[in-house]
């Protein structure tokens, strides 16, 4: 089996594990974080295409996830779009924003990309929550034109509260999941498919890529994009998931939150942020135990990982393997 | 007593094996030439030396002590190299970077400063220009100064020659005779071992990370390896 | 528009633009050197805030002894920095992402720690002067003029550091060629130490001019860290004369943009102009080299 082939059987294995989960846990809180587990997978997921794949280190992606929430959030509170043709477009707005801001900066260095990228997400936070003028006055309550402060709330969900009454939770959790799917599954694409070997390319030698006629701007510009739809079509899934979207999105914390997942699993291996995902998550829920310590976890993390084990647990894990791997060939 | 010894040097870079079992031996006091065609591990021996690859030995010293570990520190203990393709300060003046060369002596330096502009007046007529505004030659020069500056008991010198005109070759050497007709002790790299025949006393030849032959320069041309390597019989 | 608003503009946009500078060159210098981008910068400037409230509020010092005290502080924190952290991670593969995400990390967590010690509602920074004094109708504060003073003090005191001396020329050295300073006898580990110290000092003492002008509230860092990187990216990141200049420039303009179009598109307007700097000269103002190593 080549190497896309297997990557897929072990995402058919994780998302029918993840099918089945609703049968051992009934408990709506903890099917609520699995689906928000799925849902920063696949954040982190793409973040590391884009970082450790593609080598572009950007700090935008939360802006992207925002853009795809915002996006859901308005075209249902203005004009009653339905989620399931806005979750696209909340991809689609995502990735158009990517294709500007790769343009300007996606020729410049790593430190560049990744100022850059935040400054703009900042931006874009200023001027959201410092918005001033009413676009409707409704009953005295100020419709700022991006929400303001306080954002976009009660939009309209998938439907599954008037069909399985008390158990609507299942059928987010199965939408997310399958949007969980669709998202990983172009992940692996990308990673093991033709775009990751011209990625692979570049990195080995740029000298040698541009030779075979690759351009390092244009590839990079594309992982920027096709991440940006993803990270933006789940963002806009988590709208209607949470029927929200607002400015706490762009907190540096959640970004870093996301960060956590690809550093701690691993930059640069397949399923590293995934795993990342689901550790980060339990150790923040093992912290609210023990007080208000989010963000020191979240700190601590990263700086622990990157000094001690810069691989992350993938790496960590691929290493080891890859000792005992070659030990037991020599006895052999 | 011999000033730099070393024994039994291996060096490379990550997996990369450059050198085998080196063993040499410099003396005080006069120049030492290494030859050997490119690509042999000439300058491999020197980055070893001066502590920028990473070697291991038996032996490693240097005016009698054991070399320190870092780069930086062998500098200060007076092994000086002068690395291929100059690598100037480029963002500072030519008299920063003879400055730079002296970074290591804590005494005032005008004395040194102006022996290296009597040896390259060229350089005092450009000490306050930018040193990427140089001319081949000129950056060399301000190269050589930089080395001078250091005052260390040893400075090794990697392709003095390197991508210079005929003329300014004869140049560089004419400087590099006078520095060693003051006593100074000098280890230089060079690919044609014609060119610093007259100027070095003895010469290693460096062939496949291996040293092949050592001796007087006088009994080089002799040599069946410097026949082989050399002229091809 | 009137001179006096001219003069206004001038005066906010001069105040303004030397905290700026205050707050980028040590990040520019500290880029230029290590190739590190440090998102740390910030909450060394919050630290220093503290640090100075601190020792004028609670420990009673007098103002200068607490101006005096924060930079020491942000000093010591710029050094543990490189000590506790960022050496043991010098010359390992993909440098400049991870030591970002390192810095990254330092910068929440510590801003954490100073949320839990002092709390998040924002006061008033006690080390500042009082005052102010009127040129027809333009109102020129005495901690406007206190601000500027410090500030190209505290440069010119950098600048010259940088430019005229042994230690200062081992810095730009290591800067422009490691291992050629290397061979000099520049230990870049020690360098690398001396840049973060003063890059703290440098932060701390932005940090109190900052909140003097605003609040003290842990996440004060941010807003200044992120005009502070965007100026560095309009010189050039890594040119700390070219970062001083221009973040005079962009407080200028900044002050400019927020008198005539509203306080909050002064910096949208900003990070647009210097997107448009970058997309015709990639490496900035002052900037001659586009960064893109492989």
């Amino acid at each position: 089996m080549n190497t896309l082939g297997k990557h897929f059987a072990i995402a058919a294995l994780l998302v029918l594990s993840l099918a089945v989960l609703p049968a051992l846990i009934t408990e709506r809180y903890l099917l609520g974080e699995v689906v928000v587990f799925m849902i920063w997978a696949v954040v982190a997921m793409h973040w590391n295409v884009l970082t450790g794949y593609a080598g572009v280190f950007s700090l935008g992606q939360m802006l992207f996830f925002a853009c795809g929430a915002y996006a859901m959030a308005m075209l249902s509170h203005y004009y009653d779009v339905s989620p399931w043709v806005g979750m696209p477009i909340g991809g689609a707005v995502a990735a158009a924003v990517a294709f500007f801001i790769g343009l300007a900066c996606l020729r410049l260095s790593t430190a560049y990309v990744a100022l850059l990228t935040l400054a703009v997400a900042y931006m874009v936070y200023t001027l959201i929550i410092t918005e001033s003028g009413c676009i409707s006055n409704e009953g005295g309550r100020c419709q700022r034109l991006f929400g303001g402060t306080t954002g976009f709330s009660r939009i309209e969900d998938f439907g599954f509260r008037p069909l399985l009454r008390g158990n609507w939770i299942l059928g987010n959790y199965y939408v997310v999941l399958g949007a969980f799917a669709i998202s990983i599954s172009a992940a692996l694409v990308i990673i093991h498919g033709r775009l990751g070997l011209a990625f692979r390319a570049l990195d080995d030698s740029t000298a040698y890529a541009a030779a075979r006629g690759l351009n390092r701007v244009r590839y990079r510009l594309i992982a920027f994009v096709v991440t940006a739809f993803f990270t933006g079509f789940i963002g806009a899934v988590q709208a209607i998931h949470f029927r929200s979207a607002g400015p706490s999105l762009f907190d540096f914390s959640t970004l870093l939150f996301v960060l956590s997942m690809v550093i701690v699993g691993g930059l640069r291996t397949t399923w590293g942020p995934v795993l990342g995902a689901a550790l980060m998550m339990m150790l923040l829920e093992v912290g609210k135990s023990v007080g208000d310590i989010r963000n020191t976890l979240i700190g601590l993390s990263l700086v622990l990982v990157v000094v001690l084990m810069p691989g992350g647990l993938m790496g960590l894990i691929e290493t080891l393997f890859g000792r005992l791997w070659t030990r037991s060939r020599k006895e052999g | 007593m011999s000033l730099l010894e070393a024994k039994g040097l291996f060096a490379g870079y990550g997996r990369i094996r450059v050198l085998f079992d080196v063993d040499i031996t410099l003396e005080a006091g006069h120049v030492t030439a290494l030859v050997g065609p490119n690509g042999h591990g000439k300058s491999t021996l020197l980055k070893a030396l001066a502590g920028l690859v990473r070697a291991r030995s038996e032996t490693l010293e240097f005016a009698g002590r054991p070399l320190p570990r870092r780069a930086s520190d062998r500098a200060l203990a007076g092994l000086t190299l002068v690395p291929q393709g100059d690598r100037l300060f480029t963002g500072m003046s030519v008299q920063e970077n003879l400055l730079m060369g002296a970074y290591r002596r804590n005494e005032p330096v005008d004395d040194l400063l102006a022996h290296v502009y009597d040896l390259f007046p060229r350089l005092k007529e450009r000490r306050s220009q930018s040193a990427s505004s140089l001319s081949g030659g000129e950056r060399r020069m301000v190269g050589l100064g930089r080395g001078i500056m250091a005052g260390g008991a040893l400075m090794m010198i990697d392709e003095p020659s390197l991508g210079l005109s005929p003329l300014l070759i004869e140049q560089v050497y004419e400087a590099i005779e006078t520095m060693a007709g003051e006593g100074m002790s000098i280890f230089v790299v060079e690919e044609s071992p014609k060119r610093i025949e007259s100027v070095a006393r003895s010469v290693l030849l460096m062939d496949s990370g291996r040293i092949a032959w050592k001796g007087d320069m006088s009994g080089f041309w002799q040599s069946d390896v410097a026949q082989q390597v050399y002229l091809g019989a | 528009m009137t001179m006096d608003a001219v003069f206004q503009i001038i005066v906010g946009g001069l105040t303004l633009g030397s905290t700026y500078a205050l707050a980028a060159i040590g990040l520019s210098l500290t880029y230029g050197t290590m190739g590190m981008f440090n998102m740390a910068h910030g909450v060394l400037m919050t630290i220093g805030a503290y640090s100075a409230y601190v020792a004028a509020s609670i420990l009673g010092l007098p103002l200068f002894v607490g101006f005096a005290f924060a930079l020491l502080v942000g000093m010591v924190t710029g050094g543990l920095l490189h000590l506790l952290v960022v050496r043991y991670m010098l010359d390992t593969p993909r440098f400049e992402i991870n030591v970002i995400v390192v810095t990254a990390g330092v910068a929440i967590l510590l801003e954490d720690l100073i949320l839990k010690q002092f709390g998040a509602y924002p006061f008033r920074q006690p080390v500042q002067l009082a005052g102010s004094l009127r040129i027809g109708e333009v109102t020129v504060t005495a901690q406007n003029l206190v601000t500027f003073a410090v500030a190209f003090v505290l440069i010119s005191a950098t600048a010259w550091v940088l430019l005229r001396t042994r230690f200062g020329r081992a810095i730009r050295a290591t800067a422009m060629d490691r291992e050629a300073a290397m061979l000099m006898g520049v230990n870049a580990d020690r360098t690398f130490l001396h840049v973060l110290l003063i890059a703290g000092g440098l932060a701390a003492a932005a940090g109190v001019l900052i909140s003097a002008q605003t609040t003290l509230s842990p996440a004060m860092g941010t807003n200044p860290l992120l005009r502070a990187f965007v100026i560095c990216v309009f010189a050039g990141l890594g040119s700390v004369g070219g970062a001083g200049i221009a973040a005079i420039l962009l407080g200028l303009f900044e002050v400019a943009i927020q008198y005539t179009l509203g306080v909050q598109y002064g910096f949208p307007f900003m990070l647009g102009l210097v997107v448009v700097v970058i997309i015709f000269r990639p490496a900035g103002l002052f900037g001659h080299t586009v960064v893109e190593r492989k």
